[in-house]
């Protein structure tokens, strides 16, 4: 029996907490006598389903701001918050968001980081520990060697494996006419999928020049374009209100799900325009579900997860993405399409075949 | 040959005001009344202070009038109001106005009562009016609109002058290659490439993302390896990293400059402008601008009227990358000659003076043609 200790920045539905929630799902499975503590810098919505899994634990109330190492009396509640931990077999940080809850819960002991992004900043106190990294995907682990290769030059080449991100497998309960029925947006719409958070990364700003480029080059389509959460992120209004002011008649705005798959499932196409993503999940869980994800190359890891099956155009080609959206109007390309992205991922990136290589690192480190 | 007929402006304004636009009504209606061939007074409706304008007549100063004043005094109010009609009339007989401008639209009260023939022109401003909380509308029926944009927010009318009150004399003094190209030195950006400017705020309505992509769709698209320097007044750390970090995801960091002084030099030291604005922006100094002789690419947010000012669908960075490809190819020194002819005020000041002869009966109701 193994106790394994899980760091998470917080139980939202990002894709580091939805990662972790796959992981302990699947190992459960295929190792039902390990054990997990869940350690979260903050709560969120993920909370309830995330107790199934094991102990959870809650650093932060929600809105807190992160306190500062000399922030004694803040540093001592969140302590008392997360309380005795007790001893674990190892931890694995998934994220390097998480990084704080090093300090701020004063863990030690064998250390996994699993790096889910690109482009951040790295806790020093991450950076000074005797982690053992891994990467999501090839890209973060360029990112990953470039950092800690300028964080300490004096070192030698930092050895960082490659354990791809995955998915648990989707599901998928309503129909497609359900859900545009419910959406009110007709069932003969072509229907052009976003989801995620509204940051600028994330780019829903593109999303709605796309949508505008699609109405000018392609206005007899019907193609309505529905961009699902990110309400409570600072971009995401300020592209409603002005897709508003503008009269952007194709474009639409849903908040966050509880089963973005079926959505993604409902629509023809899953278009990923973020400007950054190291290995975007939602781009997996559209792949699984079938339908064909277009996104950008050079900004993240979708050509790594698609392989040949990948299509889309350079960043920032935006028209170049909506010349290959207007090609899947075709139900037929789109079908080849889907199937192709949905054999790849189904080969490589669901839990099923993919967790063991997580828990086989975190074994690695516990001897 | 017949020597045209001399005609005669009244322009009424409420009060005169800090605006911009009032400042260059000012302007334009000094060198207005300084034509030989035209009588010109400024009309204020109200009492004011603190404000020099030679010459202005004050229309509530017959409130005041002694003789009205004491005619009330002894109860003679209806007699008071007669005679302060009869002598607003009698300026208006005396003056015999073949146009009348009604600045931000109020005033027409001043022609109640006249019979004379006359043409009621609004003067449409983008900066919101001063000072008339005690006025009312009138019935805002023109015979012709002055603005700076075609379209006139009372609905259309008759005739639409567009207001050109920039002394584009001393912009094409000031905007001399030589001064171009030291400002280039100064700003550290190559003087021997092509160079698109564009100014405003970091945040996201001004686009600043947006000019970085339309750079690199020049490159992309059109072979154009252009340069860009966006211009803005302050910025945070972390939106001047976002912006860079933009820059080099596009592959344009090497040609994508930042500078926090936005003057005028400055703005028109390059080849053509973008203005990349998700949301209406103040357009006050485009014409300056296209007065030195540079196409302002925008997206159509309360676009001048002007054909060096050129519109292209909302947040369509490849059309904008065309329309500024085309842009940098114009022969700059022939531009600013024509914008001169085009802008300078005098071009607006004959318009009028023209539209005050032909009378109401000799009304054209097509706006005139903009030739380049």
């Amino acid at each position: 029996m193994a106790r394994w200790r899980v760091l998470l920045h917080a139980l939202d539905r990002t894709g580091p907490p939805r990662l972790a929630q796959a992981l302990i799902e699947r190992l459960r499975v295929d190792f039902p006598d390990d054990v997990f503590d869940i350690v979260s810098l903050r709560g969120g919505p993920l909370l309830d389903d995330v107790r199934l899994l094991g102990e959870v634990r809650v650093a932060l109330a929600d809105h807190q701001p992160m306190p500062a190492v000399t922030d004694v009396d803040d540093v001592a509640a969140a302590r008392a918050a997360v309380g005795d931990l007790g001893p674990c077999d190892a931890t694995l940080l998934v994220s390097v968001s998480s990084a704080p809850l090093l300090w701020l819960c004063d863990i030690d002991g064998p250390l996994v980081t699993w790096v889910v992004e690109i482009e951040e900043d790295y806790d020093p106190v991450l950076l000074a520990s005797p982690t053992r990294w891994i990467a999501g995907s090839a890209d973060t682990r360029r990112d990953v060697i470039r950092r800690l290769t300028a964080a300490h030059p004096e070192r030698p080449t930092p050895v960082v494996e490659v354990v791809c991100e995955f998915i648990g497998t989707p599901r998928v309960e309503r129909s497609r006419s359900d859900l545009l029925a419910n959406l009110g947006v007709a069932e003969s719409s072509f229907v052009v999928m976003a989801a995620g958070i509204g940051t600028a990364r994330k780019a829903p700003d593109l999303f709605m020049e796309a949508a505008l480029r699609f109405q000018r080059i392609a206005p007899d389509l019907g193609a309505l374009f529905v961009w699902v959460g990110g309400e409570r992120d600072d971009l995401l209004p300020e592209v409603e209100r002005v897709a508003s002011d503008r009269g952007v008649s194709n474009l639409r705005f849903i908040p966050e799900v509880d089963n973005v798959a079926e959505y993604i499932a409902a629509a023809d196409v899953f278009l990923h325009v973020a400007r950054q993503d190291a290995f975007p999940l939602v781009c997996l869980t559209a792949a699984a579900v079938g339908t064909p994800v277009v996104a950008f190359a050079g900004v993240g890891g979708v050509p790594e997860m698609m392989a040949e099956a990948f299509i889309g155009s350079p960043y920032p080609d935006v028209g170049g993405l909506v010349d290959v959206v207007a090609q899947l109007s075709d139900i037929e390309r789109r079908r080849v399409v889907g199937r192709a992205q949905q054999h790849r991922v189904m080969q490589h990136y669901l839990a099923e075949q993919a967790a063991v290589a997580v828990r086989n690192v975190l074994v690695e480190v516990a001897r | 040959m017949r020597v045209p007929r001399n005609v005669s402006v009244i322009v009424v304004v409420a009060a005169p005001d800090p605006r911009g636009s009032s400042f260059r009504l000012q302007r334009w209606t000094e060198r207005l009344a300084a034509r030989d061939d035209v009588t010109c007074e400024v009309w204020f409706l109200r009492d004011f202070h603190g404000w020099s304008w030679p010459g202005a007549r004050v229309v509530d100063s017959l409130r005041r009038w002694a003789p009205a004043v004491f005619l009330e005094a002894i109860g003679a109010s209806k007699v008071a109001a007669g005679l302060r009609g009869r002598t607003l009339r009698g300026w208006l007989s005396r003056l015999n106005p073949d146009l009348v401008i009604f600045n931000d639209g109020y005033g027409e009260r001043v022609l109640d009562g006249y019979r004379g023939d006359v043409i009621k022109m609004g003067r449409f401003n983008d900066e919101p009016a001063i000072g008339v909380e005690l006025e009312s509308l009138g019935p805002q029926r023109f015979d012709a609109t002055l603005g700076l944009r075609r379209e006139s927010p009372n609905g259309p009318s008759a005739l639409q002058v567009l207001e050109r009150s920039y002394d584009s004399g001393s912009i094409i003094r000031r905007t001399e290659p030589s001064a171009r190209l030291a400002a280039r030195a100064d700003l550290g950006v190559p003087s021997d490439v092509p160079l698109v400017v564009g100014w405003g705020e970091d945040s996201w309505v001004d686009g600043p993302d947006v000019f970085i992509r339309a750079l690199w769709a020049l490159g992309a698209r059109h072979g154009i390896a252009a340069h860009g320097l966006w211009l803005s007044p302050e910025t945070l750390d972390h939106e001047e990293q976002r912006l860079r970090a933009e820059a080099a995801r596009c592959g344009v960091g090497e040609r994508y400059h930042r500078n926090a002084d936005v003057s005028f030099i400055n703005k028109v030291c390059g080849d053509a402008v973008l203005l990349p604005y998700r949301a209406a922006n103040d357009p006050i100094d485009v014409l300056d601008v296209v007065s030195s002789g540079l196409d302002v690419v925008t997206f159509g947010i309360g676009v001048l009227d002007d054909p060096a000012v050129i519109s292209v669908p909302y947040l369509d960075v490849e059309e904008a990358a065309a329309s500024l490809a085309n842009a940098l190819t114009r022969d700059r020194e022939h531009a600013r000659s024509e914008a001169h002819r085009r802008l300078g005020v005098d071009a607006m000041l004959d318009e009028l003076v023209a539209l005050a002869r032909s009378g109401p009966s000799g009304l054209n109701l097509d706006p005139p043609e903009a030739d380049r």
